[in-house]
């Protein structure tokens, strides 16, 4: 009998990450996106190193100048430098936005995967809870709480967690569902895989990878609702500085139309990082689905 | 299908009662009653005591909960004592601006994010394609209040175009009804376009996203195979389902342009809802705040309803659940 | 003699995709004459699909590509033919129906409107007639209740139900050619043996061609006139129905038949062709077969065989064995 001699390309020997890094990797828009990122957390990390200025350091004489060598972006109102608050600002939007983010993962998948798994009664219950939230008007509410418990940043972190955890309940609950009811894992059963295997071994990697997708994609959304409040004044009150509330400065029209270095360069952060975070989170969503052929 | 609807009223209510009851309870963990601000320091505990009970802080919060909601379902919202108004007058009073803005931007999303949607693909892959998916994705990305700071000044300051703020000129002294559209319609151009773009943008993924689902499908293959045009099989049979999806959004789509319009009316100086909202939180109007609330939730959850009696009409599927 | 309704002449279709180059269609050529059934057959990925597709164009290009040859039907080169020509074809004088009863079918619109679409744009009729129509045909393909049905979604039927109303689609315009890719493997083996009866039936009726795409061998011997065999984008055997499963020459077409279970031979190992089905991105030289072929020579490894016809032209054959 003839050998097989037949070439076959098979991917089988890469393991399920493998192949979606790989994936990811030819993705140019996430990659660069994903660089930038790095330069820019790891900016705000080392900027007081870098910087020969500090936060508070005022010099009135020198308010108002414009970007020179001196200040990379230039000086505020009260001879502030803004390159060294830009970052310092990062460290707290993009903490902030960290801390949010990890909390509303863990409540949203403990929550998500019991709502999944369970179904019946705990199902309906988690369900019209998330419709609930759901069905606030996100900001209103923000801003009632934190005109009931003050806009300190933890609460912050906090309000926004628990308004954002209904959304990564339910991905997680539909990815459990479609999960479930997959023909493997009805082979598992009846190979006799316990429920416990079953769950951490088949289907958490699967829904983990989509928590990641959501996770990067809500970095996104909770440095816009923090940056937007403390725009408004109800988020993190100056004099530490974030994205947003660099900005407030701005609402004067002398501000606008002649000191363009107050408030575009924060402007620009907050449009950078949320774009980057969006970009690469949709990478990665791509990466995922293995019929994703370009 | 009556029934399905009645279904759906039936379960909204014990929601909209739950999230009044959620505001509630928040409103009552603020420190201090709301007494404390309208305090003199030199106000004896008998006077206090006296405008406690006048505004009826001296039963249970519970209590006070049960009355709320007997109340509200006649019509009665309270009294904000910073404006000396009823809630619902000064809700009546803002709210008109908020949902002209919030009309016209959802009629920018739908008739520019939706279209785009399907060229983009329908084009996949093209150069049209990647400018769309970048500009849909610049549209969810950039912050509302630096994208209104950026038009501010390049067509209000720099270039004189629009005027600045509010809804209205001051200065304007006309009877004729056209020129007061025309002067309001002109006040709205760049807050329109601020609240919408995030909702075009977000129109547009969701719209291309599905499409691009329906276009992979078999009964297109089939549609094309019995030689119909592409515009026919793209615009009546794709996106008569690929439009199934981007229905239940719209149902949320209303707190969030809401959301958007705090926003957008603090940059612009519009008096509408989301201006007074940030004032009620800023000085403590409990009344006003938890009003506020309770109406967009209504509104919000009608929206949802809306969307799901549209969605059963959509899809033939589930109109037989 | 028989005239010839349609007739492929070295078909190549192609797929680009990230600098690989599918071969999926290679140098195919053959004919269906008028009022015949011809049978396809071949495993997936012998490019029985995509030639079928190609005859009316309904290849996605990108990323495929229609690279040579030519498709005469009724004195038309198809593939040259403009775009609004190809249109009045489909559903006319060329039709198709699919494996995928289930999703074949547009979900939002009733059983009715999608079949008078055909009849609307093919013969200009008016809906109330088109309507009319859409009944008579269901009533054709033996659906009970016709008018009833007419107002159904897709998603009140069963799978052979669809399967009908499918049938019933592309037979409203009477067309000249209908192209049946499996229409039967997703459905019950009772469901089939109707469906595949009221093929025959209608084929009588409306005096229609009928390609008959399919890998189930018995299929193939109750529908089919003629059987070509295909592999790896290539005919490698061509004959009549009869001639195919008594005499089969190419060594693939006899490891097909003899690898279907016998009862006759119960208690024996199955037959299987080794091997897998090649990558047609990568297809080995020569003879595409050689790697699973128990009688493949050196000249098979090195040069494609040519085509040769055997017993006066009645059997068509690619094998270096019957070279002479």
């Amino acid at each position: 009998m003839a050998k097989d001699k037949t070439n076959n390309n098979y991917t089988g020997n890469q393991s399920y990450w493998g192949q979606v890094l790989s994936r990811l990797r030819k993705n140019k828009m996430a990659m660069i996106s994903l660089y930038i990122l790095i330069i820019i957390i790891a900016l705000c990390i080392i900027i007081p190193i870098i910087s020969p200025y500090e936060i508070q350091t005022t010099n009135l004489s020198g308010k108002d100048q414009k970007p020179n060598s001196r200040h990379l972006l230039g000086t505020d109102l009260i001879g502030r430098d803004i390159f060294t608050r830009l970052f310092y600002a990062g460290r707290i939007s993009l903490g902030i936005a960290l801390a949010t983010v990890i909390i509303e993962c863990v409540i949203g998948v403990v929550l998500g995967s019991l709502s999944g798994f369970y179904g019946g009664i705990i199902d309906s219950i988690i369900m019209r809870i998330t419709e609930m939230f759901m069905s606030f008007p996100f900001m209103i509410i923000c801003i009632t709480v934190v005109a009931v418990f003050g806009n300190s940043i933890p609460n912050l972190i906090l309000v926004l967690a628990i308004l954002s955890w209904p959304n990564i309940a339910r991905i997680v609950r539909g990815q459990i569902l479609v999960l479930r009811e997959m023909e493997y894992m009805e082979a598992c059963e009846a190979l006799g895989i316990s429920d416990l295997r079953r769950i951490f071994k088949h289907l958490l990697p699967n829904v983990s990878a989509y928590v990641i997708v959501y996770a990067t994609l809500g970095m996104a959304s909770v440095i816009l609702v923090e940056t937007s409040l403390s725009f408004l004044g109800l988020g993190v009150s100056p004099p530490t500085p974030t994205w947003g509330n660099m900005i407030q400065e701005a609402r004067n029209i002398l501000i606008i139309q002649q000191k363009w270095w107050y408030w575009v360069p924060p402007g620009t952060a907050i449009f950078i990082s949320v774009m980057c975070f969006n970009i690469l989170g949709d990478g990665i969503r791509d990466a995922l689905d293995p019929k994703m052929m370009r | 299908m009556r029934y399905y609807i009645l279904r759906r009223i039936i379960q909204i209510i014990p929601v909209l009662i739950g999230i009044i009851f959620i505001l509630f309870f928040i409103l009552e963990q603020a420190p201090g009653t709301p007494v404390s601000y309208m305090m003199h320091p030199r106000m004896t505990p008998e006077q206090k005591a006296e405008l406690e009970e006048k505004l009826g802080l001296d039963i249970p919060w519970y209590e006070r909960f049960v009355n709320y909601i007997k109340e509200a379902s006649q019509g009665n919202l309270g009294y904000s004592s910073t404006h000396k108004k009823p809630v619902t007058e000064v809700i009546g009073n803002y709210a008109g601006p908020t949902l002209l803005l919030a009309l016209v931007s959802l009629t920018i999303s739908i008739f520019i994010g939706i279209p785009a949607g399907i060229i983009s693909a329908v084009k996949q892959h093209t150069v049209i394609d990647n400018i769309l998916t970048v500009m849909s994705f610049i549209g969810i990305s950039i912050p509302s209040f630096f994208f209104g700071l950026l038009l501010l000044k390049a067509f209000a300051v720099d270039i004189q175009l629009f005027p600045l703020f509010g809804l209205k000129d001051p200065l304007l002294m006309s009877d004729n009804i056209f020129v007061k559209i025309k002067d309001i319609a002109w006040h709205l151009v760049l807050p329109s376009i601020v609240l919408g773009l995030n909702s075009t943008a977000s129109f547009m993924r969701y719209t291309r996203s599905s499409m691009l689902e329906v276009i992979k499908q078999d009964y297109i293959r089939t549609a094309r195979a019995k030689g119909l045009k592409e515009k026919t099989i793209i615009y009546r049979h794709a996106f008569r389902n690929g439009i199934i999806p981007l229905i239940t959004l719209l149902g949320f789509w209303i707190p969030l342009l809401l959301s958007g319009a705090i926003v957008t009316e603090s940059i612009f100086a519009l008096p509408g809802l989301g201006k007074i909202s940030v004032e009620a939180a800023m000085s403590r109007n409990y009344p006003l705040i938890l009003g506020i609330n309770s109406i967009l939730a209504i509104l919000t959850l009608i929206g949802s309803l809306v969307a799901d009696i549209l969605y059963a009409l959509a899809d033939p599927r589930i109109r037989y659940d | 003699m028989d005239k010839k309704l349609l007739e492929v002449k070295n078909l190549k279709t192609y797929f680009y995709s990230d600098g690989v180059i599918i071969k999926s269609v290679d140098d195919l050529s053959f004919y269906v004459n008028e009022g015949e059934t011809l049978g396809i057959v071949g495993e997936s990925g012998c490019g029985k699909s995509v030639a079928c597709l190609s005859l009316a164009r309904l290849v996605e290009t990108p990323p495929g590509k229609y690279e040579y040859g030519e498709i005469l039907f009724k004195g038309e080169d198809l593939l040259r033919v403009s775009d609004a020509r190809i249109r009045q074809i489909r559903g006319n004088d060329i039709s198709f129906i699919f494996q995928e009863p289930m999703t074949s079918l547009n979900p939002v619109f009733k059983i009715g409107r999608q079949i008078s679409e055909v009849l609307i744009l093919h013969r200009g009729i008016s809906k109330e007639e088109a309507y009319e129509e859409s009944i008579r045909m269901l009533e054709l393909v033996k659906i009970p209740n016709p008018e009833r049905v007419v107002n159904d979604y897709p998603f009140a039927l069963s799978g052979g139900m669809r399967q009908r109303v499918m049938i019933a689609m592309a037979l409203a315009c009477k067309p000249g050619l209908l192209i049946a890719d499996e229409p039967t493997s997703n459905l019950d083996v009772t469901i089939q043996a109707q469906v595949l009866d009221l093929m025959n039936e209608l084929k009588e009726k409306i005096n229609t061609s009928i390609i008959f795409i399919t890998h189930d061998l018995d299929v193939i011997a109750e529908m089919s006139d003629r059987v070509m065999v295909m592999y790896a984008g290539k005919v490698v055997e061509e004959a009549s129905t009869n001639e195919i499963l008594k005499n089969p020459r190419h060594p693939y077409t006899v490891g097909l038949i003899n690898s279907k279970p016998n009862m006759a031979k119960e208690g024996t190992r199955l037959n299987v062709i080794p091997g897998n089905v090649p990558d047609l991105s990568n297809l080995p030289p020569g003879c595409s077969f050689h790697p699973r072929c128990d009688k493949a020579m050196d000249i098979c490894k090195r040069v494609i065989p040519d085509e040769k016809l055997l017993y006066e032209g009645r059997h068509r054959i690619s094998c270096w064995l019957y070279a002479d």
